[in-house]
Parts: C-alpha cells; sequence; structure tokens
C-alpha cells in the first residue's frame, strides 16, 4: 500500500518536476499545494527507504529458524559424543550434523538472511 | 539440557503451521471448533504457565488429547494439532523432573503417525532431552541427529521453494 502511494506520488512528482527557482515570483495557492506534496514525496521517499533498507528477505523467517535449529541441535549432539566411547553412533552424528550446519549457514548467507552466530562445541569426534 | 527455549517455539510454529495449513482448506464446522478449541486450550496452557500453574496448563491439554475429534478431521491436522499437544505435555513432564512420563507422551505422539515435519522434529527433541535427562546420552544424541534431520530436509524444500518462486534471470515481472 506505502509502495503504490510513494508511486502515485511519484507519478504526481513528475508533472511538478520544475521546482521554483530563487528568482521565481511568490507562489500561488497551487504551487504551495505542490511544493507541500513534493515535500510529502521526499519524506515518504526517505522512510521507503529506510524501511527497505532494515527490510528483511521473506524467506529468511523461514530458513532462519530452520538453520538454527539444525545447528543447535549439532552443537548439542557433538557435545554429548564427547562424552561417548570414540568409535559410537554419535561420533557420526556429530560429525554430519557439524556438515549439516555448515551447509545451512551457507545457504542461508548465499539468501541473505542475517546470520546468527553459532558456536558449534568443541569436539574430538569430526 | 538442550534448547527448552527452542523446543518451545518450535512448538508454536508447528501450531501456527497446522492451523495456518487447515485455513487455507474448506472446513466442516466441526473440524473449525475442534481446532478452534484446540487453539485456544494452548493459550489458556500459556496463561497458566505464566502464572505458575503447571497443573492447570496441563489440565487443558490434557482436554485436547483426551476428547474426541471429529470423525471427518483430515488425519493430517489431526496428527498435527495432537502431536504438538503432546510434545508440550511431555516438555511439562521434563520440567516436573518426570522423563519417564516425557517418554510416555512422546511415545503416543509418535504413535498417531510418522512425517517428515516439525512436529515429529518436536516430539524427537523432547525426546532426546528426556533421555538426557536419563543419562542416556547416546539415545539422546540419536534423536537430536534425527530430529536434525528432518530441520534438514524441511530447509532444502524452503530453500528450492524459495528458487522456484525467484523469476528466472531475465524474466519480466
Amino acid at each position: 500500500m506505502k509502495r503504490l502511494a510513494i508511486a502515485l506520488l511519484l507519478v504526481g512528482a513528475c508533472a511538478v518536476a520544475e521546482r521554483p527557482g530563487p528568482t521565481t515570483p511568490a507562489a500561488t495557492a497551487d504551487e504551495q499545494e505542490l511544493a507541500r506534496a513534493y515535500d510529502d514525496l521526499r519524506r515518504a521517499d526517505g522512510e521507503f527507504r529506510t524501511v527497505q533498507a532494515q527490510a528483511t528477505p521473506p524467506d529468511c523467517a523461514r530458513i532462519a529458524p530452520l538453520r538454527d535449529n539444525i545447528c543447535a541441535l549439532a552443537a548439542r549432539i557433538c557435545q554429548l559424543a564427547d562424552r561417548q566411547p570414540p568409535g559410537t553412533p554419535a561420533a557420526d552424528h556429530c560429525t554430519d550434523g557439524k556438515a549439516r550446519c555448515q551447509a545451512a549457514v551457507e545457504a542461508s548467507e548465499a539468501r541473505g538472511c542475517p546470520t546468527k552466530k553459532v558456536l558449534l562445541a568443541p569436539s574430538h569426534s569430526g | 539440557m538442550i534448547a527448552r527455549g527452542p523446543t518451545r517455539w518450535l512448538g508454536v510454529v508447528a501450531l501456527l503451521g497446522a492451523l495456518a495449513g487447515g485455513c487455507a482448506r474448506a472446513r466442516h464446522d466441526g473440524d473449525a471448533r475442534w481446532i478452534a478449541d484446540a487453539e485456544r486450550r494452548h493459550a489458556l496452557a500459556d496463561q497458566q504457565l505464566q502464572a505458575g500453574n503447571v497443573a492447570a496448563a496441563r489440565e487443558a491439554l490434557l482436554g485436547i488429547v483426551d476428547g474426541r475429534t471429529p470423525a471427518d478431521l483430515p488425519a493430517g491436522d489431526r496428527r498435527g494439532v495432537l502431536q504438538d499437544t503432546y510434545f508440550r505435555l511431555a516438555e511439562l513432564d521434563l520440567k516436573a523432573g518426570d522423563p519417564r512420563a516425557a517418554l510416555t507422551d512422546v511415545q503416543r505422539g509418535l504413535g498417531l503417525g510418522g512425517a517428515d515435519d516439525l512436529f515429529v522434529a518436536n516430539l524427537l527433541v523432547v525426546r532426546g532431552a528426556a533421555h538426557e535427562a536419563m543419562d542416556d546420552g547416546a539415545a539422546a544424541a540419536a534423536d537430536y541427529h534425527a530430529a536434525l534431520v528432518i530441520n534438514d530436509k524441511l530447509l532444502a524444500e524452503t530453500l528450492q521453494e524459495s528458487r522456484d518462486a525467484r523469476p528466472a534471470p531475465g524474466a519480466t515481472p
């Protein structure tokens, strides 16, 4: 909706592109109205740019939590694996989990999703 | 103990997913009422937990799993709502220091059917936590890994969907 409003304002602004210069005689009521509309446009455009800069790509709302789950689980598995005897399946789960976490982080970065520092527990098993 | 926060978060996401999925289909009145009642009971459980009344929260959740479900409710919806409820009950068991009861709730939930979705992943995570509480690290790691694999499949699906949804390079919007 806001984009539409801005687009409409931009169209309007094109029609009033010639701003009064310093030597221009006093503005008429219509010109003052147009000037106000132009100021509104500038303000709305600034707000739009701010919101756009802060916006997260929509996929990230789904991608980031899954990535975080994967990495949190991998970290926990590796902590458990460290307490297991060598050669148990937990060590393999740790190695696999770390790899999947790394891949998930890379995939989410490729999508421009906000990164969350994930610290995998140091592990002797992978 | 792993991620009490994350597991709770997963539950919320999972239930919302089930309800959103349900809304996409035409529903019989009975189905909609049952799902709305389940949602109300989950909200009530949240309130009771905030007030520190775990017994009342459990009571609210038990009303979902003990009640009758509409006969023509789509099986996936029924499974999702009930599995999410068993997940929360198992969490309460764990918080109460009763991992065996948590395992029982998880088994009831998983007994409703398997799928590569967050409902099953949640149950696996809480079962892993129960195993941890019983000092069975190997079983916990196996459950956590199974949950991780499901999350990874869901991530792959999400990435694929977003690729499919993007316009081809050079395509006009």
